[in-house]
């Protein structure tokens, strides 16, 4: 199972444990963190990014290129969901960075570096704050950490879970309902 | 411990899990009923549960993120313009709009108001905001959004105030009151009429989607949101002809998806896939595949089914949240869609869409423009044909459109055939022209030459500009040039007296000139046919202007061809010739009353001006025209004084006068009158100041631009150069740390990029003078160190560059003059040792001897 507190990106890499798609990894974490970048940082008005749909095309991409068959599908999104919350939570920790950075007005020459910043969306998680959480949930079921972040940095079904973890659909619900109310009490009781 | 840790984790899971089979009222009997000894796990477990429904939507949803928004909440209640702003409708990146009321009208007047995001706030979206206005601006359509207003806030952010719109979306609106056929296709001939009115004023929508579109109670369509538009006679702009990725890509044309031209096919496609929605209820998304790579790559490969296939299938919607009790129902839901049918919604009848109208959808839907209606009138003709029982035009794909599907895969065929194309139409427009000519008053045959031009003028430039994305087409489009060349010149011979056929020659003759003469394409950058095209359209506009003296926007097409004139003709090497046309140019601008002038025909003349001193030979007359450009232009500034385009001609004008009295200044020094060059190097002072004041405002307009910080470093580096030459030595050191700090702050940004590095050369180059003028010998010197070694290090790095050569000769040089003055005769050897190393170097590579102006 997969830790993603790893403290350099060299050490995170190395806890993504796979098959052959193992070589794989570097270029989808260079893939993904690319697109991402692209996505985040480009002028686009109403513009809502769904990373599972990056996720989705970075597959695509490296599907032609290394003619991965169907079954690898399931295991590559399993690999990107980890990648993708490794890149979104550096996202956010960035943008906090930047946002306090911004308070002062006399600097805008050298705050400004042409980008736009994009928000996690209204009413949305605290990406941050569900990071420390999960981590902490990672100490006590490693299983529970993976469903939840199949599902919501991956985006996949719980049906797709359930395929990839070879557990029954019922299974997996019973998992997630259990470690969403507990993460959820703990982000609440903690703030 | 571990284990212990372990158990109590399972307990905890498997309790919660049974707890919560329970009814939830139950729930807590449950947990009581099983006596738990330990308090703590108790309590955990009763919260979790209890938490149950509150946490039932979280982490539910993948993450999604959205472009920052700037908070309108602060808007509301306050005034922008004549009205005051009663609430937020909508907000996405760009902006937000809001409901308002005008507050010193007679009668109460409701409108919305599009407030722009200051976070975005740019040359470009200012230039974008602005070309919105222009364009709302010219639609007038009972169908089309009306523009009432629009400006800048006191804070100076952009707003526009539009008619206000209560409806609903065109697709919600159909089934919400579960329109038949026949009401949806009369509720679409009405968008039909307004988007056929808006590509007459040469306006493409470029987004058009149901969202876009509302229906008011009174049923009447109204279409919004031009704010990607784009005129098509603008396109001459380079800017504006590079395209981004669809905003919206689900009712997007392939063309649009893959970068290439746009055009009014564009809009074709997009009214298709709405039609095609408002007849099955079927989004692109049903269509062609979920998730923007997959629809996207429908949208360009895979052919839809014909609509009364797709409507015979069930309807998929949108599961409502409400009644799912737990997670498992709403993972069964999703299951569940695909067999979900829609109450509310009238099915349509599958026979009714078949045939015909299956037709019509499809024929708007190719993914070869072509093969689309040619325009939205043809496609709106076939639905009232459609209507009233009338066979349509549109026939399902026909053998010859598959072999032409095939000819397609050969891309140089079709190349070929699209200069047979235009080989034909170029005949049948002289042909049609003549009989226009024998029977002059015919308006019928004047219309059918207008169309028919029309049509030959965008196949020569869509084609061209297709062709030339191809490699290896070069000859072609050699030959496409020529021909377009031949056929203009034939249509040139016809026109006579017709002011609008000189304009429109001359302008495409411009177009002509623009493709021979692109200084990037090798192989058809033809400089000199390119000035005989520009040659032609300003003589056939000259021609115009002399018939209709009256006429403005002839003399502004004119400036625009002496303009393009000019700038070959400068590249050409003939700065003389190229100097006469502005002239000309400039005279012609004088002749347009100041009444009849836009400020953007200002600027645009005064920008000449300045590309006439530039061209000019280091005169006083190229002093003269710059000092009554800058005195044209600072008596524009009052009325002007947030105008991006204004401020930058003010810096360069400011900035050029300086560098040129400098010029001057050192030349009289040369001379020995050290009093006349004193008085230049003030007045030089004075204008590089002037310029970084100027510098400044726009800096502060304009906060995110991305050369800001280069602006700048150049208007401070300026102002301590000429502050040396005036020997006003404190006041240049202290400008000259702020350059160095930009400087230094630019280096940081961009590693990779060098340039800075030789700046700072420079810089230290103006520091060790001024430091040799305080009698710091020491202090200069060790500037004299720190330059050599950097210019040593980029040398290094980049040893193509002679520049760093020539400033270690300049530096070493520098040292050995200041040593021999203070007759340190001893330390001159290690100087001497670099210099002459180097100057073999700058003598090696450039073939010339180092000395100081070279």
């Amino acid at each position: 199972m997969s830790e993603p507190e790893a403290t350099n990106e060299d050490d995170f890499l190395k806890t993504l444990e796979g098959k052959d798609l193992n070589k794989l990894i570097p270029e989808v974490y260079a893939e993904l963190k690319r697109l991402a970048a692209y996505h985040l940082h480009n002028e686009r008005p109403n513009h809502t990014l769904r990373p599972t749909e990056l996720v989705h095309e970075v597959y695509l991409l490296l599907h032609k290129q290394h003619s991965l068959d169907l079954n690898d599908r399931v295991y590559f999104l399993s690999i990107a969901s980890t990648i993708m919350r490794r890149v979104l939570v550096n996202y956010a920790k960035w943008r906090r960075r930047k946002k306090r950075g911004e308070g002062k007005e006399d600097l805008p020459l050298e705050a400004y570096d042409g980008n736009t910043l994009i928000d996690f969306e209204q009413n949305e998680v605290d990406v941050i704050a569900l990071e420390e959480v999960l981590i902490e949930l990672a100490n006590r079921d490693a299983q529970a950490v993976k469903i939840i972040e199949l599902h919501f940095y991956g985006g996949l079904t719980f049906d797709e879970i359930a395929r990839l973890l070879d557990v029954s659909l019922s299974t997996v619900m019973r998992e997630w309902r259990f470690a969403r109310n507990w993460l959820y009490k703990k982000m609440n009781s903690s703030s | 411990m571990e284990n212990d840790n372990q158990n109590r984790w399972r307990k905890l899971k498997d309790i919660f899990n049974e707890a919560v089979e329970f009814a939830p009222e139950s729930r807590a009997a449950y947990l009581a009923a099983l006596r738990l000894d330990e308090e703590t796990l108790y309590r955990e477990l009763a919260e979790l549960i209890d938490i149950d429904r509150e946490a039932e939507d979280f982490l539910g949803e993948p993450i999604s993120l959205e472009s920052d928004s700037f908070s309108p909440s602060s808007f509301v209640g306050e005034t922008v313009g004549h009205y005051k702003i009663a609430r937020e409708i909508e907000r996405g990146g760009m902006g937000a709009v809001f409901e308002a009321v005008r507050f010193d009208g007679e009668f109460e007047q409701r409108v919305a108001v599009k407030l722009v995001n200051r976070n975005f706030f740019s040359d470009e979206l200012v230039k974008r905001f602005k070309k919105e206005r222009q364009i709302l601006a010219k639609l007038e359509h009972p169908n089309i959004v009306r523009l009432l207003d629009g400006g800048f806030t006191r804070d100076k952010t952009p707003y526009y105030v539009m008619e206000f719109i209560e409806g609903t979306p065109i697709n919600v609106y159909c089934r919400e009151n579960e329109l038949d056929t026949e009401q949806r296709l009369n509720l679409f001939l009405q968008v039909c009429e307004a988007v056929a009115y808006a590509h007459r004023q040469l306006i493409v929508h470029r987004d058009l989607k149901p969202s876009n579109i509302l229906v008011t109670k009174n049923e009447q369509a109204k279409l919004l949101d031009f704010g990607i538009a784009k005129i098509l006679e603008a396109d001459t702009d380079a800017q504006t002809q590079t395209q981004n990725a669809p905003l919206t890509p689900a009712y997007s044309s392939p063309e649009q998806i893959k970068g290439e031209t746009i055009t009014t096919a564009s809009d074709v496609f997009s009214l298709g896939a709405i039609l095609y929605e408002l007849l099955t209820e079927k989004s692109p998304y049903e269509i062609y595949g979920v998730g923007r790579m997959e629809i996207l790559r429908g949208i360009c490969e895979n052919e839809p089914k014909p609509p009364s296939m797709s409507v015979s299938s069930k309807f998929k919607v949108q599961s409502s949240k409400s009644d799912s009790e737990t997670v498992e129902n709403d993972n069964q839901q999703i299951a569940n869609i695909e067999q979900t049918t829609n109450p509310k919604s009238k099915i349509q009848n599958p026979k009714s869409l078949r045939g015909d109208l299956d037709n019509i959808v499809l024929k708007a839907l190719r993914k070869e423009k072509e093969r689309r209606y040619a325009s939205v009138e043809q496609f709106a003709d076939d639905i009232k044909n459609y209507l009233n029982g009338l066979p349509v035009k549109a026939h399902p794909q026909s053998f010859e459109y598959r072999a032409a599907k095939f000819i397609k895969r050969n891309r140089l065929a079709v190349s070929l055939a699209a200069i047979a194309v235009v080989l034909i139409v170029g005949g049948v427009v002289a042909a049609v022209w003549q009989s226009f000519e024998a029977r002059r008053h015919q308006q019928i045959a004047e219309q059918r030459f207008d169309q028919v031009r029309k049509i030959a003028n965008s196949l020569i430039f869509d084609y061209h500009d297709e062709i030339s994305k191809l490699e290896g087409t070069t000859k072609l489009r050699e030959k496409l040039v020529v021909d377009a060349v031949n056929y203009l010149n034939a249509v040139s011979q016809e026109a006579g007296d017709n002011v609008e056929l000189l304009k429109e020659t001359a302008m495409a003759y411009r177009k002509i000139g623009d493709a021979q003469g692109r200084p990037y394409d090798a192989n058809l950058g033809k400089l000199d046919e390119a000035l005989i095209s520009y040659q032609k359209s300003a003589n056939l506009l000259e021609k115009a202007v002399s018939l209709a003296p009256a006429d403005t926007a002839l003399k502004d097409e004119l400036l625009k061809s002496y303009d393009a004139l000019a700038q070959a003709v400068s590249r050409s090497g003939d700065k003389p010739a190229a100097a006469r046309i502005i002239e000309k140019a400039i005279a012609l601008g004088e002749q347009i009353p100041a009444a009849e002038k836009s400020f953007e025909q200002t600027l645009f003349l005064l920008q000449m001006r300045v590309t006439l001193g530039d061209v000019g030979e280091n005169t006083p007359k190229k002093l003269e025209v710059y000092q009554l450009a800058l005195t044209d232009a600072k008596a524009l500034y009052p009325s002007h004084e947030d105008d991006a385009a204004l401020l930058r001609l003010l810096m360069k004008l400011n900035q050029r006068t300086g560098s040129a009295l400098l010029w001057f200044g050192e030349n009289e020094e040369r001379k020995g009158n050290g009093e006349t060059a004193h008085d230049y190097y003030r007045q030089a002072l004075e204008h590089h100041r002037q310029a970084l004041e100027y510098i400044k405002v726009f800096v502060s307009l304009n906060p995110h631009e991305r050369t800001n910080r280069q602006r700048m470093y150049v208007g401070y580096s300026n102002v301590a150069e000429a502050l040396i030459k005036v020997r006003d030595y404190d006041e240049a050191l202290k400008n000259l740390e702020i350059a160095f700090d930009m400087n230094r702050a630019s280096r940081k940004t961009d590693p990779n990029d060098r340039e800075p590095m030789l700046e700072e050369v420079v810089l230290i180059n103006n520091k060790q003078e001024i430091l040799a003028a305080q009698g710091k010998p020491d202090e200069a010197f060790k500037e004299i160190d720190r330059g050599i070694d950097l210019a040593e290090e980029y040398y290094r790095l980049e040893p193509s560059n002679i520049e760093a050569v020539w400033w270690i000769c300049r530096h070493s040089a520098m040292a050995i003059k200041l040593l021999r003055a203070l007759r340190k005769e001893k330390e001159v050897d290690k100087y001497q040792q670099i210099f002459l190393k180097f100057e073999k170097i700058h003598k090696d590579k450039s073939g010339i001897n180092w000395d100081y102006t070279s």
